[in-house]
């Protein structure tokens, strides 16, 4: 059968590729790169929590930096007011969570029964909130200039941080995966499709897109911890709009709901980000490189929708049916 | 015999239309009634209130004794409400196995599970894999219900709300749209459904001589109002049903 032929040809090339990330660094001393790659992994998380709303339930947010941010700022204040050790940093990683997981439960309660917009403007909104309490609040979060911080010493390594990330990412890769196959997974897809028909089979819907905010919301502090981690430095940035069109961004060039493709964007984002910024100190047109992600961004939706994992998919697809066998395996 | 389903001076408004005026009706378990009406006489919205998708203007809802005015739609199916629709209502990018299978994911109450449960998901694409074959829809169940024939939909819709299982059957207009050669499938997986003696149904439906057929008792709406309700026969008979609703025309009207 083609189709699953092809899926397993995906699935080795998947392993492969990690088994290259893994021995990586023992091949190649750029630290440049490793630091690239370790934010790659670092935004793939963030992407795939974006993914779960988008591409899986259906929900669009404009303030997904807002779970982003309070993950940042967690992790960085506790490592800064407290001692440095692991168990501050697990401190301030469940901090995050916590905070996460009420703010999203607040907004989803309040605006998820409602049309689809007012969950996009009210995360907007509160990000816009933690946005100026990051900048106004200098006594706990040190105002707009943002503050430097120790980290534990295993995590001042920036081998064991490439892996830690890694691993991470894989990890959450893996829990998504069997979240969104899960008998809430399946619900939520079925959101996306047709929402009052979902109703109607006796699924209270508030409750599902709640559970994909809170988790996708949880998903997305890790990342921000992580990423506060790497710098030891956090400031109100993490909070800004731009995260936010990165996820977006990241998410439609790889693929909705896949997973897998926001994980690629994100590496195709980083990259291109990176050499860009590069090439600019050649040719300044370079210097504005949000403006080539922002024409990306635009050949992405009107010629490739689906995203790169989509036009894979498209792919196999016509193979199927060129080889004229429509049953699917399941 | 025993009411399952009940209105008090049930009553709908869109601005100032009245779409339903001061319905009072009494469902009796384990009956097949039929709601005929011209069209916009208020049927689809009666069930839509019946089935939780409108709030009242006024009135109240009882089943099976208990009030359900103010629950929602989903609570209402958990209580053993089921519905089809009359504009075909699937999950267009799921397979056809796939939107029975949620319904019968629902029907079992697996509601909350973080993890894939193969072994669940198994049991409930089996019992999906029968009510498949109920409906006439065996081998089209990888086809994504969007591709699926207009007549195949309708079926769907059908096997949706029987996996459910629920006791009260509303089905709206089972047949609309459909061409004539697949009617009798449609009317043979209906007698099937009346045949159980643990359903109770309320069909909306345009087509007289499947109305005559299949009812023990007849509803007629118009304007909102229950202008009469009785044995097939005595509706053909009644005067006012003849007048307001056929306007003179025997029963010929379809579709
Ligand atoms: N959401 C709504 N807002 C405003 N008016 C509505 C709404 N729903 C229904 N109506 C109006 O209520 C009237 C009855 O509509 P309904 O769909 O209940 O009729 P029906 O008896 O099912 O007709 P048909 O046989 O064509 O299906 C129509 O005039 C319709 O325009
Ligand atoms: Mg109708």
């Amino acid at each position: 059968m083609l189709a699953a032929k092809l899926n397993r040809i995906y699935g080795y090339s998947g392993v492969i590729i990690l088994l290259l990330l893994l021995i990586f660094p023992f091949t190649n001393d750029s630290r440049s790169m490793l630091i690239l790659l370790t934010q790659v992994f670092i935004f793939g998380i963030f992407a795939m929590s974006y993914d779960l709303l988008l591409g899986y339930t259906g929900i669009v947010s404009f303030g997904h930096c807002l779970f982003f941010g309070i993950g940042a700022y967690s992790t960085g204040l506790v490592l800064n007011t407290f001692a440095t050790s692991i168990s501050m940093f697990f401190l301030g990683i469940c901090l995050g969570f916590l905070l996460a997981t009420v703010v999203s439960y607040i907004i989803g309660m309040l605006s998820l029964r409602l049309q689809s917009h007012f969950y996009a403007m009210l995360t907007l909104g509160f990000s816009e909130l933690f946005l100026v309490i990051a900048e106004k609040w200098r006594s706990v979060t040190h105002g707009g200039d943002g503050f430097t911080f120790r980290a534990p010493a295993f995590l001042q390594d920036r081998l064991f941080v490439y892996f830690f990330a890694l691993a991470s990412m894989v990890m959450i890769f893996i829990l998504l995966r069997l979240f969104t196959n899960s008998s809430i997974g399946k619900v939520l897809r079925a959101i996306s499709q047709n929402e009052a028909r979902v109703q109607a089979l006796g699924f209270t819907v508030l409750h599902y897109k709640v559970i994909a905010s809170i988790v996708a919301g949880i998903i997305a502090s890790y990342s921000g911890a992580l990423y506060a981690i790497t710098l030891r430095f956090v400031d109100p940035s993490v909070f800004s709009i731009e995260m936010t069109l990165d996820a977006l961004l990241m998410t439609m060039i790889g693929g909705v709901g896949t997973l897998i493709g926001p994980i690629l964007g994100s590496g195709v984002v980083e990259f291109l980000q990176h050499y860009l910024s590069q090439l600019g100190s050649q040719f300044p047109i370079f210097e504005r490189w949000t403006l080539f992600l922002g024409l990306l961004y635009i050949v992405v939706i009107l010629g490739f929708p689906k995203g790169i994992v989509g036009m894979f998919q498209e792919l196999s697809k016509r193979d199927v049916k060129e080889s004229k066998n429509y049953r699917k395996s399941a | 015999m025993e009411v399952i389903l009940e209105t008090k001076q049930l009553a709908k408004t869109f601005g100032d239309h009245a779409v339903i005026q001061n319905i009072n009706l009494k469902i009796f378990k384990g009956c097949f009634t039929s709601i005929i009406g011209p069209n916009g006489a208020g049927k689809t919205t009666l069930f839509n209130l019946l089935s939780g998708q409108y709030v009242p203007t006024s009135g109240t809802i009882f089943y099976k004794g208990r009030d359900i005015t103010n629950l929602s739609v989903a609570a209402r199916t958990r209580l053993g409400m089921g519905r089809s629709f009359q504009l075909t209502n699937i999950f267009p990018e799921l397979t056809t196995l796939e939107n029975i299978r949620l319904a019968c994911q629902a029907a079992s109450k697996d509601y909350y599970g973080f993890f894939p449960n193969k072994k669940k998901f198994r049991k409930q694409a089996e019992e999906a894999e029968k009510i498949l074959h109920d409906v006439y829809l065996h081998g089209k169940e990888d086809v994504l219900a969007k591709n699926l024939t207009h007549g195949d939909k309708r079926k769907l819709e059908i096997a949706m709300l029987l996996a459910l299982k629920p006791e009260l059957l509303l089905l709206d207009e089972p047949t609309a749209g459909i061409s004539i050669e697949e009617v009798p499938a449609i009317l043979e997986v209906i007698e099937n459904l009346k045949n159980n003696p643990e359903h109770t149904i309320i069909l909306i439906e345009h087509k007289m001589d499947m109305v005559l057929h299949l009812s023990d008792e007849i509803i007629v709406l118009f304007n909102g109002e229950l202008l009469a309700r009785g044995k097939p026969n005595e509706i053909i008979r009644d005067d006012r049903v003849q007048t307001a609703y056929l306007g003179g025309v025997p029963f010929a009207k379809s579709g």
